[in-house]
């Protein structure tokens, strides 16, 4: 789990997040939804470590982030971000391969291979191992970046809690593989002990998959729970500005635009 | 990875092997050529410690052999330490030269020549080594101290860039004010200098620049994964588990000891740095395991043949190895560049 408690975070005289209070629990897909400079990527960049918060804590299970070494941390938490691109040439099969970094430390251990073949399978990357990524198109990139990630936190046997965090990572993909990959979030969420937690922009995708969801707003949180319960015409009017409707189904909810 | 697969065994093989018999070639042949029982003999009376040795054996022992072992070491040191600075940099124009260590040298070297008799600065032979090597390491100290952002401590890859060019821009004019106020003797001195030669080579050079080689080779290996983590950017590096800041010390230290020794010693050559990772990338890959072992050799052997080549053009005189790596070199590379599907 990740508990985050009263987080801020500035950039000159302007709070991007404040005073946040959330938790993210294993097994379930957290999603974070909000209009553009609501403080969505500052906040998982804070979760994931990349920014510090000038006040407030984060635990991952019971663990202080700010105790927890960069190497061991990448051990256990993988982090897919948007636009991710390489300097230099390199074989597809070398760049997901990189997600097992932090698990040898010399030459990759047979799990290591294992787990690039399993998640390089899972993304459809397998018959491009041998490519150049420099000549893969933005699409067939981010599939090779969500099998780096996997193969980060594949496990055989899963015992210790391990993290995702997502941040946008849906961005240059058609519709077929935003749910495609989502239905793979699922999965991996599932069969390994993850707690998840991403930042999204689709409404109606962030309802199908999130089991929770947290709406921010000029950096504070306005709604937060279950989607039908974040997800209606006030709380989207509040920050989108925008005149909808919404439909339940179930226990899912829609928004009609 | 497939770092250490039979193609990669393969280049080493061959690599080992051209090096071996360019380093033969340029021990036999020069002004005055050598035959293989004048080296045979050479060395065994130096083993044995024995016998008088005859012109031909002294030129082999205190002249050839000193120069191709410098050869070696100098173009490993160039090669290895573009290596790591594109890696860093994430950067495929960066040569060793950039974060000022090459032209802050040169000014070190500058200033000895013109106003060190002047002002009776002497360490004898050590003198000009010394005054490089400090120029190197200061300017390459003034470019990151100058980019460390006053907010953060940190500094971005832009801004040690940027910084490095503007320090390397003061230093060449330095150098050229230098060359302006000497006399001619000097001048030229400089000039050749700054170009580099490896005419001055002797066993302490050899001795020196050697420790300095093998132990930041050595060192920078340990870094070779984490560089590959860094091809992905800094933020997703850090996720894999690399500290960034102490990444981007150890390696820059790394470079300005491997740099400015050798560059001390034999002047500034260009292009070595620079070439020598392209080259090997387009032949294997970017894997930085492979890239930095592989430029150990690589840039031994490109240094070798254009030394033979200084040598040999117009004898007994020597072109400055500047302008022999630069003249064969940037055809090369261009028509490599344009026949190769090399995508950045």
């Amino acid at each position: 789990m990740i508990t985050v408690q009263g987080i801020s975070y500035r950039a000159g005289h302007r709070f991007l997040v404040q005073r946040i209070d959330a938790a993210f629990t294993e097994g379930q897909i957290h999603l974070i939804i909000g209009p553009n400079g609501a403080g969505k990527s500052t906040l998982i960049k804070l979760i994931a470590g990349q920014l510090s918060p000038l006040e407030g804590t984060i635990h991952y299970g019971n663990d202080p982030l700010k105790q927890l070494t960069v190497t061991h941390l990448a051990k256990i938490r993988a982090v897919l971000s948007q636009n991710v691109d390489l300097a230099f040439p390199m074989q597809v099969a070398e760049v997901v391969m990189l997600g097992r970094y932090p698990h040898f430390s010399l030459r990759p251990t047979r799990l290591d291979e294992e787990a690039c073949h399993q998640a390089m399978q899972r993304y459809d990357v397998l018959e491009m191992a041998d490519r150049d990524y420099m000549t893969l198109s933005g699409g067939e990139k981010q599939r090779v970046h969500f099998a780096r990630v996997t193969a980060q936190l594949w496990d055989p046997q899963p015992e210790q809690v391990r993290y995702l965090l997502l941040d946008e990572p849906l961005n240059s993909l058609d519709i077929y593989y935003q749910y495609d990959f989502m239905d793979k979030v699922r999965l991996l969420c599932d069969e390994q002990k993850l707690v998840v937690v991403g930042v999204i922009h689709d409404l109606n995708l962030a309802a199908k998959y999130a089991d929770q969801l947290v709406l921010l707003h000029e950096g504070k949180i306005l709604a937060s729970g279950s989607p039908p319960e974040v997800l209606t015409p006030a709380t989207i009017h509040q920050a989108y500005r925008m005149q909808v409707n919404t439909q339940l189904e179930g226990n899912k909810v829609r928004v009609l635009f | 990875m497939t770092a250490w697969n039979n193609r990669t065994r393969l280049i080493y093989l061959v690599l080992v092997l051209l090096v071996v018999v360019m380093a033969l070639v340029s021990a036999r042949y020069g002004a005055v050529r050598l035959e293989i029982s004048d080296i045979t003999a050479s060395i065994s009376k130096t083993l044995g410690g024995n016998g008088e040795m005859t012109l031909s054996e002294r030129i082999f022992m205190d002249i050839r052999l000193p120069r191709v072992l410098l050869c070696i070491l100098v173009g490993a040191s160039l090669a290895v330490g573009g290596t790591l600075l594109q890696a860093l940099f994430r950067n495929p124009i960066v040569e060793p030269g950039l974060v000022g260590t090459s032209s802050g040298a040169a000014l070190g070297a500058a200033l000895y020549f013109t106003l060190g008799a002047k002002f009776q600065i002497n360490a004898g032979e050590w003198t000009l080594p010394i005054a490089a090597c400090l120029g190197g390491v200061l300017a390459t100290w003034l470019v990151l101290a100058l980019s460390q952002s006053r907010d953060t401590g940190k500094s971005s890859i832009v801004t040690i860039l940027l910084t490095g060019i503007a320090i390397n821009a003061l230093c060449i004019s330095g150098v050229g004010f230098m060359s302006y106020i000497a006399r001619d003797p000097q001048a030229r001195s400089i000039t050749f200098w700054g170009l580099g030669t490896l005419s001055g080579s002797n066993w302490h050079a050899v001795a020196i620049v050697g420790i300095s080689t093998i132990l930041t080779v050595l060192a920078a290996m340990r870094y070779a994964k984490q560089l590959n983590a860094l091809m992905i950017g800094e933020g997703e590096a850090m996720f894999l588990g690399v500290n960034i800041r102490r990444l981007k010390l150890h390696v820059l230290t790394i470079n300005v000891i491997m740099v400015a020794v050798a560059t001390a010693f034999v002047g500034v050559i260009s292009f070595v740095g620079l070439i020598v990772p392209h080259l090997l990338r387009m032949l294997h890959g970017s894997d930085n395991r492979y890239l930095i072992t592989a430029s150990v050799l690589l840039g031994a052997l490109l240094l070798l043949a254009a030394d033979f080549i200084a040598r040999m053009a117009v004898p007994p005189a020597e072109l400055p190895i500047g302008i022999v790596t630069s003249v064969v070199g940037v055809p090369i590379f261009i028509f490599l560049l344009r026949k190769n599907k090399y995508l950045f």
